[in-house]
């Protein structure tokens, strides 16, 4: 029962904090932008209003089209419970690896892009088109820099790469290994794959400079394409599951990238609590650099995105070879 | 034992010499169904040592099968699928008769030459053997292309197998039971295909003069 | 069940398949008669051989904790010829995926094939799948290399004539003839190899087989025979070209067969002969076969997600399939030649269990693409869609079925997926540094074509099933029926239970990974029937610890938090009543099917991406007076396939040429003049003979 705990706890938080860096990143770039853009919680307001309007639904579609936003969000909050938010999670047992994360994570585009396509719209089909093709162009990247985060946890699980990327594994830099210090210094070596993921990241969670999520121009959306025929109830699972997917992409650099955690010494439920805060400030922080990135890029050319996607697939297999050439794993 | 297998496989050869010499369609076939009986006693025979020898059947059964299918059968398709044919008087052979038996002579003396070569590795008697079922097969290939006709060349086919068949019999005392029952069945496919075929080239060109069909080529 | 061993019902199942075959013919005066009664009796044939194999596989482990030596069950011997039958858990695998595979087919051939009665020769048809499926069984369990050939090549044929079935149509035919060229070509590099074997070892049976006594040359030869023989009855590129054109033109029922269990013969020949008995003895043998993979991965999905035709997508996706697969073989021959055997029993595992997956969620597909056309005549995606309104029940099935075959949970082909992944990485962290970079290119590989194969079945189902109907057939069809749905449905539910429950199949199949261990390679499951190794060999480390997989809770979670979320928003939100409403149209007027985003369309942007392998081109013509307003537009788009174009057309003219120079030369069409070469050929043979011995 212990095992569940964190995983609970996780989309606890995953449920209660996900909207908030969509307003983070909204606010930073309104603010780059000499605006005072809308407050940090409209995303929230946004919820509550779409969930108490009717929604319509288009003659054309089917089951697909009101299915959809229930297991896009199922999935993403799976994927949320399977970031663990503290290396404390540890010896209860961390669940699941990280292809099983984008494995889940796929299920739900699976369907997204389906129900783009329900209601016989063409931007619907056009927006569906292009995220089937963004993300398997997307996808070697995030698979290679699995290989690598596994070459140096030797384990493609979020408990070895929690382990090691905390300085568990045996970190050859370090002294003595054994207790955690937060902090693993050969992990610097993953610099490149967190780069790669933070390219998967924009990609997956349709923003600038792939998608941009802000457009009201049908023919350059791809996300907001795929969503166009959502109302209602309908649409706000399907934001809460956008918000959530980006929580979890967020949380996944955050939990691997960032293992610093200086409350590790405070024991008990209040050290616990500690921790968790300290994990969703780093994901804030996280938001703030993406909202950065989208302030300072303009949106590419559609036909540009497969550049970007050879330069993360690089920037992770840098990261692989690293391992190779210097052994640091073994 | 081996004498009676000489004296038949020297007869079967003759027989092969009766066909290149014969003029008719008639004793074309003849000749085919002498050979076959001769085979059939051959083989009969050395069926009935070993069904003393071991008890195994298999070589009876084979040569009921060589008496059922060339001995009665295929020889009465044959002249049924002449007598379907319109009468013609038409040249069959390429060359005089003398000449071609003589060509015929050349490649028994040829096969002789080879199968000398083999040395000591084989007894004399079964060397003089196999030259016997060569030869038949050799010169029932230039039977075959010495003739015109196509049932003449269906005679020749079937002779060349006879050949091969006495081949098998005397190089190895008979092959596999299921390889020579195999060998039987495509025989009587390939006659029941090579009847039909006749029919409509003598329906097509009004002669089964195969040297006809070389205007298909294309 | 259990009054009888595995191989008593072995035999039966084979003796019902024949009598499948006699009844059919027996009774052709009345065709529906022998239609029913060869379906009925081929399904009785596969629950034998269901319970055959699965008895095999549950039987009591031997006494002695020693691994049982390879080929250990002895199922008979052939009458009069000695050939051998054997079982083993190789051999029992892949019985139980034909056995199921056909259960479900001939259950669906009953009403699939039924508009044909009368009008068809049904009852040969229904004979030759019969004998199709018995020459299949017996290539899954010949323990004799002659009998392999056999049946290898009794498949080969009887398959072309069920390809050619519907042989009013030239394209039918032409696809046909290149089958039965390629597969003729297969069988011929087949034969050589195992000429070459018997020429060094003089046995043909494959318990006595001594990979030890081949000289290296000779040795080097057999593999890449092989290699090319399997390659060939794969679809491997470049090798592919028949597959997507006889799989296609075949009924519904044969191509779920070809591509279901046909194509897996392949991948069991090239683990019997190149693993078990040629014991992978050197590295590039893999290295070969994991290269032809990766190859075969993209180029065939690429092609999969440019294609409109329903069941040549399905065709295309085939050879992407037998690349994964193909992928995992050839890690494991590399790993088992560098001496790691757990890597090794590793990603052989993860390409039977693919394999596995792959024979139902693809046989499942195929039938679903061939009850959409008897429903409707058609497989131009372009020309359906709407069927999730007119066909709901296989739109479902169809769905599931396109959910395993892009490797997602929870389904079988993502945890076979899954486990390849992990091979990989394996193998990757294992292997030697040059090893390590490629296998690093090979994770990248599957996980594009992972993705793209789940962008071409979004295509096929996406443009095929949703959406408006674009012709009026797509919008009369009616549901399929049931029994077609049963069938599918069993493959389906197949499926699911294998992503479900992976770890069963792991048990079952011996093939041993225990996947509920965490951080463990539980290989101690009979792996060692299939390899011995000498501890001498170095190169590769011990393998890693791995990662777990059990999809059971991730589904539970799922269904929970999907479940959860609805019932949330409705108690949060009020009694909402949906309205209906016509598409957005911006403010124009409903849209109409023909400005649905086109099949063509969906796929166009990866054409683009892409366009060094397919060489699109477009042209769009415009008629009438006015530029700016013409009578009527035509848009074509072209894409030429490479291999045929670079590979294929340069060789085929050679060919040509060459031929039209041998015939004016050689072919004189004179038949005299043939009997005269037959003459010649067989003097110039004596007097070689007697020229050899005097000299």
């Amino acid at each position: 029962m212990r095992a569940l705990l964190h995983p609970a706890l996780a989309a606890l938080l995953a449920l209660l904090l996900s909207p908030l860096p969509t307003g983070l990143i909204r606010k930073v770039k309104a603010l780059v932008q000499k605006r005072r853009g809308a407050p940090l919680l409209q995303l929230y307001r946004d919820l509550r209003k779409l969930l108490r309007k009717d929604p319509v639904v288009s003659t054309t579609s089917s089951w697909v089209l009101r299915a959809a936003p229930a297991v896009v969000f199922a999935t993403s909050l799976v994927a949320c419970s399977l970031v663990p938010v503290t290396v404390r999670a540890l010896p209860d047992g961390v669940p699941g690896d990280l292809f099983l994360f984008f494995f889940v994570l796929a299920l739900g585009r699976f369907f997204l892009v389906l129900s783009g396509m329900d209601a016989g719209s063409s931007f619907g089909g056009m927006g569906s088109s292009r995220e089937a093709l963004i993300s398997a162009l997307v996808e070697p990247a995030a698979f290679t820099g699995i290989l690598a985060i596994a070459a140096y946890a030797r384990s493609t699980s979020f408990a070895a790469a929690l382990a090691a990327l905390n300085g568990l594994g045996g970190d050859p830099l370090l002294p003595q290994a054994g207790a955690p210090t937060g902090w693993a210094p050969s992990a610097l070596f993953l610099l490149p794959v967190f780069l790669a993921f933070v390219l998967v990241l924009v990609a997956e969670t349709s923003r600038i400079p792939v998608d941009d999520p802000a457009t009201h121009l049908e023919l350059t959306m791809v996300h907001e394409a795929m969503i166009l025929e959502d109302s209602g109830r309908h649409l706000a699972l399907l934001e809460y599951g956008a918000a959530l997917k980006q929580w979890a992409l967020l949380g996944l650099l955050a939990s691997l990238f960032l293992p610093f955690d200086p409350f590790l010494g405070v024991a008990g439920a209040a050290g616990l609590a500690l921790s968790v805060a300290f994990f969703a400030a780093k994901v804030l922080l996280l938001s703030l650099l993406v909202g950065v990135l989208e302030a300072a890029t303009v949106k590419l050319r559609f036909f540009s995105v497969p550049n970007l996607a050879a330069l993360a697939f690089v920037l992770a297999l840098v990261g692989f070879l690293q391992y190779a050439v210097t052994g640091i794993g073994r | 034992m081996e004498t009676l297998g000489l004296a038949l496989a020297s007869l079967q050869l003759l027989a092969a010499f009766w066909l290149v010499a014969g003029k008719r369609m008639h004793s074309h076939i003849s000749a085919f169904r002498a050979q076959a009986v001769l085979l059939a006693v051959n083989v009969g025979a050395l069926g009935v040592r070993e069904v003393l020898a071991t008890g195994r059947p298999d070589l009876l059964v084979v040569c009921a099968a060589l008496v059922a299918l060339k001995v009665v059968y295929i020889p009465r398709k044959l002249h049924r699928t002449y007598a379907a044919i319109e009468y013609r008087i038409e040249k069959d052979f390429l060359a005089n008769i003398p000449t071609l038996v003589l060509a015929c002579v050349a490649l028994v003396l040829l096969v002789y030459a080879a199968v000398s070569g083999l040395g000591a590795s084989v007894s004399a008697t079964r060397a003089l053997l196999l030259v016997e079922a060569l030869s038949v097969v050799l010169v029932g290939v230039f039977f075959l292309l010495s003739r015109r006709k196509a049932i003449g060349q269906i005679v020749g086919l079937l002779v060349i197998e006879n050949g091969l068949f006495a081949t098998g019999l005397y190089a190895s005392d008979g092959m596999p039971f299921i390889v020579d029952l195999g060998i039987l069945l495509d025989l009587l496919t390939a006659v029941l295909v090579l009847g039909v075929l006749v029919l409509h080239i003598d329906d097509a060109f009004e002669t089964t003069d195969t040297d006809r069909l070389d205007g298909l080529k294309g | 069940m259990g009054f009888l061993g595995y191989g008593p019902w072995f035999w039966i199942s084979l003796s019902l398949y024949a009598a499948a075959a006699v009844l059919a013919l027996a009774l052709s005066a009345r065709p529906r008669a022998a239609h029913l009664a060869a379906q009925v009796l081929s399904m009785a044939g596969a629950a034998a051989g269901v319970a055959s194999s699965l008895l095999f596989l549950l039987r009591a482990p031997s006494p002695s904790s020693l691994p049982e030596p390879p080929l250990a069950a002895l199922v008979g011997t052939v009458p009069l010829l000695g050939l051998t039958v054997v079982l083993d858990s190789l051999s029992a695998v892949f019985l139980l995926a034909l056995s199921v595979l056909v259960l479900a087919v001939s259950l669906f051939s009953v009403p699939y094939l039924a508009p044909y009665a009368g009008k068809r020769n049904l009852p040969v048809f229904d004979a030759l799948a019969a004998l199709f499926v018995l020459a299949m069984a017996l290539v899954f369990t010949a323990g004799h290399l002659v009998l392999f050939l056999v049946a290898w090549e009794a498949m080969a044929f009887l398959s072309y004539f069920l390809v050619v079935f519907e042989s009013e149509k030239e394209d039918t035919v032409a696809a046909g003839t290149l089958y039965l060229v390629m597969a003729i070509l297969g069988g011929a590099l087949l034969l050589a190899a195992i000429l070459l074997v018997f020429s060094a070892t003089g046995s043909f049976s494959m318990r006595d087989f001594d990979a030890a006594h081949l000289p290296p040359a000779t040795r080097t030869a057999v593999v890449l025979l092989l290699v090319a023989a399997f390659g060939v009855k794969a679809g491997v590129v470049p090798l592919h070209v028949w597959l997507p054109r006889a799989h296609p033109a075949a009924p519904g029922n044969v191509s779920a067969l070809m591509s279901g269990i046909m194509l897996k013969t392949a991948v069991y020949g090239l683990l019997r002969f190149l693993l078990h008995m040629m014991g992978a003895q050197e590295a590039w043998w893999g290295i070969l076969v994991l290269a032809l993979g990766l190859l075969s991965a993209v180029v065939g999905v690429a092609h999969a997600f440019v294609e409109n035709d329903l069941k040549r997508l399905l065709a295309y996706s085939s050879i992407e399939n037998m690349g994964l697969i193909w992928t995992g073989i050839g890690l494991g021959l590399t790993a088992s030649a560098l001496g790691s055997p757990a890597v090794a029993a590793l990603a052989v595992f993860a390409a039977v269990f693919h394999a596995f997956n792959h024979a139902f969620f693809k046989g499942g597909l195929f039938l679903g693409a061939g009850a959409v056309h008897h429903a409707t005549h058609m497989r131009d995606l372009g020309s359906l869609g709407g069927l999730v309104r007119t066909m709901p029940g296989l739109s479902v099935l169809f769905l599931g079925g396109s959910l395993a075959i892009s490797a997602l949970p929870p389904f079988g082909g993502f945890a076979s997926e899954w486990t390849t992944l992990q091979a990989l990485v394996a193998g990757a962290l294992a292997g030697p540094p040059a090893l390590s970079v490629l296998l690093a290119v090979a994770v990248a590989v599957l996980a594009l074509s992972g993705a793209l194969a789940a962008a071409a079945y979004l295509k096929a189902f996406g443009v095929g099933f949703l959406g408006k109907p674009r012709t009026p057939a797509a919008a009369h069809a009616t549901e399929a029926p049931l029994a077609m749905r049963l069938a599918i449905g069993l493959l389906v539910a197949a499926s699911l239970a294998l992503g479900l429950a992976p770890g069963v199949f792991a048990r079952l199949s011996g093939l041993g990974t225990d996947f509920s261990a965490r951080g463990a390679l539980g290989l101690q499951l009979g792996w060692d029937v299939y390899f011995e190794y000498s501890p001498t060999h170095e190169g590769m480390a011990p393998p890693p610890p791995l990662a777990g997989l059990d999809p059971l809770p991730v589904l539970a979670a799922l269904a929970a938090v999907a479940l959860a979320a609805v019932l949330a928003v409705r108690v949060i939100g009020g009694k909402r009543p949906v309205r209906r409403y016509s598409t957005w149209d911006c403010g124009y007027g409903e849209p109409d099917a023909r400005m649905q985003f086109s099949a063509s369309g969906f796929s166009k942007a990866f054409l683009i991406v892409f366009r060094f392998l397919f060489r699109p081109t477009r042209e769009l013509k415009a008629e009438g007076e006015h530029v700016y307003h013409p009578e009527s537009l035509a848009y074509t788009t072209t894409h030429e396939p490479l291999v045929e174009k670079y590979l294929y057309d340069p060789l085929v003219a050679f060919v040509h040429r060459l031929s039209d120079r041998a015939r004016q030369a050689v072919q004189t069409g004179s038949l005299r003049g043939y009997l005269a070469y037959v003459l010649g050929a067989l003097v110039a043979g004596l007097l070689y003979f007697l020229l050899a011995k005097g000299g």
